[in-house]
């Protein structure tokens, strides 16, 4: 027998009109002792209900599953279990995405794991501590000792999360659920929180349940993977004959999405950016009179330039300075250091303060969600730049311009009178795009364009990115923290880290042949 | 028709606020009540006055609501105002025409001086809620003394939002050392005793409507910046903001556009209570006599009456029992509002 055996399980949600969504269906599969179970998905998949109902933490009686659903821990059904708490974090113990606010802000660290340990195992308060100390130790955190004393907002987004696992260990589960556990993460900490897993399991023998939304980190840590679509699993077997020899068309689109998009760029030798010496400051301390006592450098003293049709793409972790240096670059931030446009088919020489910069220059944000402005109508967003450079413009043609460009991202013209609430997450990205092309800017800057989406989505905005770029001969500025992605576009690569360009180059001299450590280290945890 | 412009014209957003607001039948049901009083209040003159709505004399057609006429002109001796509680006008009025009456035939400041028995006196069929110490009838007062505190109180509240969300929005938008500033000011401003500088104005001239409501907006501007002042912080960083100055788009621009509709929810919210503070304010003002003058009709000098004549338990009876039910309907609506504009209950 299994150590966990789900059966048929359904999950529906009753809306606020009583009437019932199904979230999860008919999934069934089972956890070996020992073994690490892969689920994979895009958001909305019902990877995430899955996991919670295995601890009935869904919002009952809001949801509800289907009478012949079933899940058995060791034996014992789960679904409709009074005493659920008896295995709920000491048996199956859960570890969730965001490592800041599953943290309780107002408890050291260590009360918050001891809790577990007084409150399950009935340690006094002394053993407790020496626990929580071995706990801390064995999630390799630096200084365990000091960090036990620490208040959430003092540790790092890798430490917390190790925290959270110190926390999920203190009852020796026998099962380890861990949903996204390394999605909020730079790519070099995730690389050691897998790590960390992964030692853990063999030291203890545990379980685990990796649910994630990144193929290549569930190929790296999994025995057996489950691939879920639409709430149902369309696939699941071994990793290697999953990932080697896809059985589902899903399952193929979703692995082939990560491979090059990119055919070479005829990129000229024009040039259309410079900046020189680019450095942004940021006031750390200041004292009565508001004079800086304490700066930190966000971007220091950063040189390149840009070509005519290429994409440059910059990548590094976070605060490593470089959405700072985008909005540098397009002068929404105040900052020192000397950048200049060339409109070349105008032969025209363009500084930051002059007018025509803001339309050779756009930005597109990372999150659709929040760039969109919820109270205007798509046609008033996209349209909302002619009406600044180009107020002449008679409503009709304002209308053809706007239809025009939305046709281009992909958008048909029954979008005009729509809200952004009413569009999915690559739909918004779209109108955004469109918003940034509509005035004819030679220069797109793309601060994580593709980070906030699913990985089939992520696929199809970049392929439109590089149509874009065919037709408009327009140069990119691709900001991300994303190797994968930076690798399908970038027909050069920028390094940053702590706001410094440490490495720059053509992509193939980069990846093949990384010259500074930081980057090898950053290629290797990526790929 | 009607949805169709619905549709077209209000955001899936407020369509489904106004549904939240539709839902809270108490708040409803208190929006109704208040409108209704409201509205016809607004037109107490029509219903209760001492002149006739219009009258025929001699083939001529008189509007006295909207005119002013003399004794002479009705058969009168003098060339003043004419007076139509005359017996002798009344006469004449009705041997050579006609008239038509407003139901109630006292205005707020009329003195009734055909009563029988002392003032104040009880509630009779010719006085419903009886007569003030001046003889002056207490249902008719509450009628336009309710109109004069909520059209007061609505100006206040519309003037002193406007004021406080402009000053609020620069403050947040611009930041830096013109916030210090302005924040500063705001906190000297707000410590000063608002009820002695009010005191000190009184002694110095006779406030009237128009004066007292300078006064006050000069103080309640304040109660909103705060707000305000804290969405425009958050917004200016929003991604829709900077992508909008990406656009070239300007500031005052995107202050309208792109953050005031978000800041106007967090204001909106607080309204129904500003406009009920405005209406305890000044009621409080006119029970301590720092208020409108005598020649208003105002329910803060019916509370005074009412601490004056406790004999005469229906003044106080009636007052109290009318400024109860309009604070509380207020508060109800403002509950509603706020409950339509909260997302989490929304979702």
């Amino acid at each position: 027998m299994a150590l966990l055996e789900v059966k048929n399980l359904s999950v529906f949600f009753r809306n606020s009109n009583g009437l019932a969504s199904q979230a999860v269906k008919d999934v069934s599969f089972e956890v070996e002792k020992g073994e690490i179970l892969g689920i994979v998905g895009e958001s909305g998949s019902g990877k995430s209900v899955t996991a919670l109902s295995l601890l009935g933490l869904l919002p009952y009686p809001k949801a509800f599953h289907s009478s012949n659903s079933s899940i058995r821990f060791e034996g014992r059904e789960l679904i409709g279990d009074k005493k659920i708490q008896q295995i709920r974090g000491n048996k199956i113990a859960f570890i969730f995405q965001e490592p800041m606010s599953s943290l309780n802000p107002l408890h050291r660290v260590g009360k918050q794991i001891s809790e577990a340990l007084t409150l399950h195992r009935g340690f006094s308060s002394k053993e407790a501590k020496k626990e929580v100390l071995r706990l801390l130790k064995m999630t390799g955190i630096k200084n365990a000792r000091q960090k036990m004393n620490a208040f959430p907002f003092e540790l790092s987004g890798g430490q917390r999360q190790r925290v959270m696992i110190a926390m999920a260990m203190a009852n020796n589960p026998d099962i380890l659920v861990a949903d996204e556990p390394t999605t909020a993460l730079d790519v070099t900490v995730q690389k050691q929180i897998v790590d960390l897993l992964l030692k853990l399991r063999e030291n203890t023998g545990m379980s685990i349940i990796f649910i994630s939304h990144d193929l290549r980190l569930v190929r790296k840590i999994a025995n057996r993977v489950m691939v879920m679509k639409n709430g149902q699993v369309v696939e699941q077997g071994e990793v290697e004959q999953v990932f080697n020899e896809p059985q589902h068309e899903y399952t193929r689109s979703l692995i082939s999405s990560f491979y090059t998009l990119k055919n070479n760029n005829k990129i000229s030798k024009e040039i259309v950016m410079t900046a020189n010496d680019v450095t942004v400051e940021f006031d750390l301390k200041k004292n009565f009179w508001g004079k800086s006592l304490d700066k930190l450098k966000a971007v220091n003293q950063v040189s390149l330039v840009l070509y005519r049709n290429e994409t440059l793409g910059i990548v590094g972790e976070s605060g490593s300075g470089k959405t700072t240096l985008g909005l540098a670059i397009a002068n929404l931030i105040k900052h020192d250091g000397f950048v200049s446009f060339e409109n070349i088919e105008e032969k025209q020489n363009i500084i930051q303060s002059s007018k025509s910069f803001r339309k050779l220059v756009q930005i597109v944000f990372q999150d659709p969600y929040n760039s969109l402005n919820p109270r205007m109508s798509v046609e008033e967003i996209v349209g909302e730049g002619l009406e600044v450079h180009f107020p002449e413009l008679s409503k009709a043609e304002k209308r053809r311009w706007i239809i025009r460009v939305l046709r281009e991202v992909g958008l048909s013209d029954d979008v005009l009178n729509k809200y952004p609430h009413e569009f999915s997450g690559g739909q918004r990205q779209r109108i955004a795009i469109a918003r940034a092309l509509i005035l004819k800017p030679k220069i797109l800057i793309l601060d994580e364009p593709t980070s906030a989406l699913d990985a089939t989505i992520q696929k199809q905005v970049l392929q439109l990115l590089n149509q874009i770029q065919e037709q408009r001969e327009i140069s990119y500025i691709f900001i991300s923290h994303d190797m994968a992605a930076i690798r399908a576009v970038a027909d050069r690569i920028g390094v940053m880290k702590d706001g410094q360009l440490v490495e720059i180059g053509p992509s193939d001299e980069i990846l093949r042949r990384p010259r500074h450590e930081y980057t090898r280290e950053l290629i290797s945890a990526a790929l | 028709m009607f949805q169709k412009w619905l549709k077209r014209h209000i955001s899936p957003l407020n369509r489904r606020r106004m549904a939240v607001f539709a839902a809270n039948r108490r708040a409803v049901v208190s929006l109704g009540i208040f409108l209704v009083v409201f509205i016809i209040s607004l037109f107490a003159e029509v219903w209760a006055n001492d002149k006739p709505l219009m009258l025929a004399y001699k083939g001529d057609l008189y509007f006295p609501l909207f005119n002013t006429y003399t004794d002479a002109d009705f058969g009168g001796d003098f060339p003043t105002p004419a007076d139509y509680k005359d017996k002798l006008i009344i006469e004449n009025i009705e041997k050579d025409g006609w008239a038509i009456w407003p139901p109630i035939r006292f205005s707020f400041n009329t003195v009734d001086y055909d009563l029988n028995s002392p003032t104040p006196s009880a509630p009779s069929a010719r006085h419903w809620l009886g007569t003030d110490d001046e003889g002056r009838d207490i249902l008719v007062r509450i009628v336009y003394g309710l109109r004069l505190s909520i059209v007061f109180a609505f100006l206040l509240t519309a003037i002193s939002s406007i004021i406080g969300i402009f000053a609020g929005a620069i403050q947040g938008y611009f930041g830096g050392k013109l916030d210090i500033f302005m924040q500063r000011f705001m906190e000297i401003w707000e410590s000063l005793p608002q009820l002695f500088v009010l005191i000190i104005i009184a002694s110095i001239f006779t406030p009237t409507f128009w004066t007292l409501l300078l006064i006050l907006i000069l103080f309640s501007w304040v109660n909103l910046t705060g707000v305000v002042r804290a969405e425009f912080l958050r917004a200016r960083n929003l991604e829709f903001v900077l992508a909008a100055k990406a656009l070239g788009v300007s500031n005052a621009r995107i202050m309208f556009r792109h953050i005031l509709p978000n800041a106007v929810i967090a204001t909106i919210t607080f309204v129904p209570f500003i406009l009920s503070e405005a209406i305890v304010s000044l009621t409080a003002l006119d029970f301590l006599g720092f208020g409108l003058p005598y020649e208003y009709p105002s329910l803060g000098d019916l509370v005074r009456q009412g601490k004056d004549n406790l004999q005469a338990p229906w003044i106080g009876l009636s007052i109290f029992v009318v400024l109860a039910t309009l604070l509380t309907l207020l508060i109800f609506i403002g509950e509603g509002v706020r409950d339509a504009f909260d997302a989490r209950k929304n979702k």
